[in-house]
């Protein structure tokens, strides 16, 4: 008796639970999946109707039937849709995905996801670029944006912004859009994330953008390509991957907290030192190879020594085989309260480990302000039994006073013992701090 | 204002049978319910009552939050906790969770029990979902054949 009526009051606590929850859960679900749950009962029926979030894979096809149920859903949706995402690389027409497009404007979708590799580039019609309800707005593949200046793009909610339209797939002219037209109907826009190898001239000045995320290419057979100017006073977080020719001035960027460069940029050290100086109060700076190789070069080392970073924190650097460890030491010499410092070399496995190339260790004059007051944590990985590697290791552990932890990750070594002969070599040396623990990786 | 909401040291939550929890607040933050009864105190102890949560499921959402919350475990060490965490609840242990997560209004965590209960059903038959939801068909088989051929495209 007792246990009926446990049970009884069990089933109506989970009838209980909401169509709202229901939906939440239909929406982790494969999408025809969460159709299926229609013939479960009558409650059931409208309820795949009203999910919010919709996924579309459609895998690579030629049948028209295998795409149908995707018309019938958008067909039977009379609510409105939150996110919508289209993935297929070959799985439809561009007309389907316009239409499916237009539909998405119908039931004022406020996310929209879009990655279409078809073969043939999708137009979108004029609409497309007018919407109230867009927040966020993502657009991958061979998406053609086509609107003259006669158009104005009118996106007032929107705040985050990709744009990673494919590079070198049918390239002609014609691909060229207006992308300062477009970028001034988002006014509000907080994210952008832009992969482009576009040669008119860019201007990206956003009062509330956030992050932002930029991805430059150079069509290879055009040297004569636009500035591109950045104006953002809110921005936060930055990250740039640059080989194209372009110039650029920043301005507005003592906001930004986190930043990650990769920029090879050797014909514009300007540029990039002002880029440096704009960003000097980020907490955390991550660089890759290409930036540090450039940044290394000789005649700009004097020039770095300039550049303070009064507020880093968190230091990663990505070096490769020969890396001008000179350079980086100006960089903690710059850097007085860093906490935490990276380093992370790239090498070929295999490859006999060179000592060449490496410019020689010299200890600094002056002992770095971080080592002796904030310095907390040290990261290697990719050390090898290289003499300036093990120098530079030797030093930080020698002179951080307030270090607590480094880890090491070596590559392991088939037949020599430098492995452990490495490992060996770094125990060996006096810690300058008491609370110092080691942790040593092989991989 | 801001310098009496950083005065509360700990927050007591009271669940539905009576049992009491004490947190720290970076252990609500989640918990937006029981964050905006907070702010709109300012006395330097809390404790909120809880009527629609059971003690048993209080005591999971806080070990949750407090792994959540920590700043010394790694993503991957949080990872390792969820998967662990979600294998050892039953079914209904989800179901509860998942009513609790909506009405202590926190967002990820409802979301982690969404996805969780999601995979238990994924790749089953109606059978198996009307049992798991504990739902009684009111169709009649005639209805259940029509409704299902409304939908072929979706079984197949």
């Amino acid at each position: 008796m007792e246990e009926a009526k446990k049970l009884k009051t069990e089933h109506d606590r989970l009838s209980r639970l909401s169509d709202d929850l229901l939906c939440h859960i239909l929406t982790f679900l494969p999408i025809k999946e969460a159709y299926r749950t229609s013939v479960l009962s009558s409650r059931w029926i409208s309820l795949c109707n009203k999910i919010l979030d919709l996924q579309f894979a459609l895998p690579k096809s030629k049948r028209y039937q295998e795409i149908e149920y995707v018309y019938t859903i958008l067909l039977r949706r009379t609510e409105n849709i939150r996110k919508l995402t289209f993935f297929t690389h070959f799985g439809c027409e561009p007309t389907d995905a316009q239409l499916w497009v237009m539909s998405a404007r119908k039931l004022q979708v406020k996310e929209l996801d879009l990655d279409f590799i078809l073969r043939k580039p999708i137009v979108f019609p004029v609409t497309f670029f007018m919407s109230m309800s867009l927040v966020v707005l993502k657009l991958r593949g061979n998406i053609k944006l086509q609107f003259d200046s006669s158009i104005a793009p009118n996106f007032p909610s929107l705040k985050i912004l990709h744009l990673q339209l494919l590079i070198g797939y049918n390239y002609s002219d014609d691909r060229e859009y207006d992308i300062n037209n477009f970028l001034s109907g988002c006014p509000h826009l907080e994210e952008f994330r832009f992969y482009d190898c576009l040669i008119q001239p860019i201007n990206i000045s956003f009062h509330f953008l956030k992050r932002l995320h930029l991805n430059l290419f150079n069509p290879s057979y055009i040297t004569d390509i636009g500035p591109l100017q950045i104006n953002v006073p809110s921005l936060e977080f930055l990250q740039i991957a640059d080989c194209s020719l372009r110039k650029y001035e920043f301005i507005n960027l003592f906001n930004v907290d986190r930043a990650a460069l990769c920029i090879s940029k050797y014909s514009d050290f300007d540029g990039s030192y002002k880029l440096l100086k704009g960003i000097s109060n980020v907490k955390s700076l991550t660089l890759r190879a290409d930036t540090i190789k450039f940044l290394s070069k000789q005649d700009y080392l004097d020039d770095l020594c300039l550049l303070t970073f009064h507020n880093l924190l968190y230091l990663s650097v990505e070096i490769s085989e020969n890396c001008n460890w000179n350079m980086l030491l100006s960089f903690l010499q710059n850097a007085p309260k860093l906490k935490n410092l990276v380093i992370e070399k790239h090498f070929k496995r295999n490859l006999k480990r060179k000592e060449v190339g490496n410019s020689p260790w010299k200890g600094p004059i002056e002992t770095p302000t971080c080592l002796s007051s904030s310095l907390k944590t040290f990261q290697f990985k990719g050390i090898q039994n290289i003499r300036a590697e093990l120098d530079f290791t030797q030093y930080i552990i020698e002179n951080s006073s307030k270090l607590e932890k480094v880890k090491i990750f070596t590559p392991k070594s088939k037949k020599s013992k430098s492995t452990s002969s490495t490992k060996r070599k770094l125990m060996q040396w006096s810690k300058k701090s008491s609370l110092l623990v080691w942790e040593i990786n092989l991989f | 204002m801001a310098a009496e909401k950083s005065s509360i040291k700990i927050i007591t939550l009271i669940a539905a049978d009576g049992s009491v929890f004490e947190v720290e607040p970076n252990i609500v933050k989640e918990m937006k319910t029981v964050q905006s009864y907070i702010d709109e105190l300012d006395q330097n102890t809390v404790s909120i009552p809880l009527p629609n949560v059971f003690g048993n499921d209080l005591a999971m959402i806080i070990e949750y939050c407090k792994k959540h919350a920590s700043e010394e475990e790694t993503k991957e060490a949080k990872e390792e906790f969820d998967f662990e965490f979600v294998k050892r609840m039953k079914s209904d242990d989800k179901l509860r969770l998942l009513q609790a997560a909506s009405y202590l209004n926190m967002e990820s965590f409802l979301q982690f029990m969404a996805k969780a209960i999601a995979a238990e059903i994924e790749n089953q038959s109606v059978e198996f979902v009307r049992d798991y939801f504990q739902i009684e068909s009111d169709f009649t088989p005639e209805e259940e054949a029509e409704l299902r051929k409304e939908n072929e495209w979706a079984f197949k």
